[in-house]
């Protein structure tokens, strides 16, 4: 059972190009359709939850799944599975990195590639703004530049900023529910907690 | 300290933060390994994000080896990743074990909503160092159009952008220019 956790994690890991949501279709049909292991309903409940972890989705997801199938074990199958052919591949191409930069049409390559990298930043940023609806949300978009300012041009650790978020969106939210509380005339503090 | 040590230490607070999927932590570990301790130039890192786009996998797992590798050999490049995933794995198999208890807990929600905007912060703060070095003469503007116009037109994957961008760069520097 723990080989086939890991062989089922380590073929989504080899076959997914692009990363983390794209991920997803493909362990949702090796675990939930192929095996069985999983209802459709449990697995997006798996993905809900680990979706609000911080790191990788795919190794998250792998790690709650593999849980639910034999404990820690499973687990740590379903970790190793997902980051195997990650691993096996990127140290392959990193051997010959090194020597391959030596080659003066690598070099254009990568030339020509370093403007696209920047291209993707940007992308990647559009797209999360866009799910995190920044343009109707004052509070959100402030948030945003104002985390943008901070860490490329005054140097704050990232990590003081993702605490900062944290605390700005909790207080935020319990000033939006208490103002609310008092348009209906009245708190009901049994309601919010 | 161990150099190998002080890279696990790293990846171990970049994995507890990162939050906002892969370019979240595309921007932590520039931030961390580029800017803070110098481990990696930005150019190094540049060509990093580019393999790890295009090669199988989560670009935080590939980029977290990629940039070990480079940085100390194959066992640190096996390390940061093993370190990055280390407290988010913890935090899956908590949840997984608490599954009842978290399964719709108000708060964590709202936290979580809130830090997007950080993270959509930290990606923004890491392109412009990679815009500085990634941006090499006027023709780089060029391959930064045709990049833009294959992902936000023609909504092809990234990774037809860079393979294209890449084409050009060997037509254009290695052959024309």
């Amino acid at each position: 059972m723990l080989l086939q956790i890991f062989f089922t994690f380590f073929k989504v890991g080899l076959f997914t190009i692009g990363g983390g949501y794209a991920m997803l279709p493909i362990i949702q049909d090796a675990v939930c359709h192929q095996k069985g292991w999983l209802t459709d309903e449990e697995f997006l409940d798996s993905i809900s939850l680990t979706n609000s972890l911080p790191g990788p989705l795919a190794t998250n997801c792998a790690t709650f799944i593999g849980f639910r199938l034999k404990k820690i074990p499973g687990s740590i199958a379903a970790i190793l599975g997902t980051i195997s052919p990650s691993i096996i591949i990127i140290l392959l191409i990193a051997m010959i990195f090194n020597t391959a930069m030596d080659n003066v049409y690598v070099q254009a390559f990568f030339r020509g590639v370093g403007p696209a990298v920047f291209a993707l930043i940007v992308s990647a940023v559009y797209k999360l703004s866009k799910s995190a609806k920044i343009l109707e949300d004052k509070l959100t978009l402030i948030v945003a530049l104002a985390s943008f300012v901070v860490i490329g041009f005054l140097g704050v650790t990232p990590i003081l900023v993702v605490i900062a978020a944290a605390v700005i969106a909790l207080v935020a939210d319990s000033v939006r529910k208490a103002n609310a509380a008092k348009k209906e005339g009245g708190p009901e503090d049994g309601s919010r907690s | 300290m161990d150099l190998v040590l002080r890279m696990c230490l790293a990846f171990i607070k970049i994995g507890a933060f990162c939050f906002g999927g892969g370019y979240a932590a595309v921007g932590l570990i520039e931030n961390e390994v580029v800017k803070t301790m110098g481990w990696l130039t930005s150019e190094q890192y540049i060509n990093i994000i580019a393999i790890a786009e295009m090669t199988p996998g989560p670009i935080a797992v590939n980029t977290s080896t990629f940039a070990g590798y480079l940085m100390s050999g194959p066992v640190a490049g096996i390390l940061c990743t093993l370190s990055i995933i280390l407290i988010p794995s913890c935090l899956a198999l908590l949840t997984a074990f608490f599954f009842e208890k978290v399964k719709n807990n108000p708060k964590v929600q709202v936290a979580v909503k809130g830090i997007r905007p950080g993270a959509i912060g930290i990606i923004a703060a890491a392109g412009i160092s990679i815009a500085k070095s990634g941006f090499h003469d006027y023709w780089s503007a060029l391959f930064f159009a045709l990049a833009a116009f294959i992902i936000f037109k023609l909504k092809k994957s990234p990774i037809i952008a860079l393979l294209s961008c890449g084409a050009l760069g060997v037509l254009l520097y290695g052959f024309i220019l």
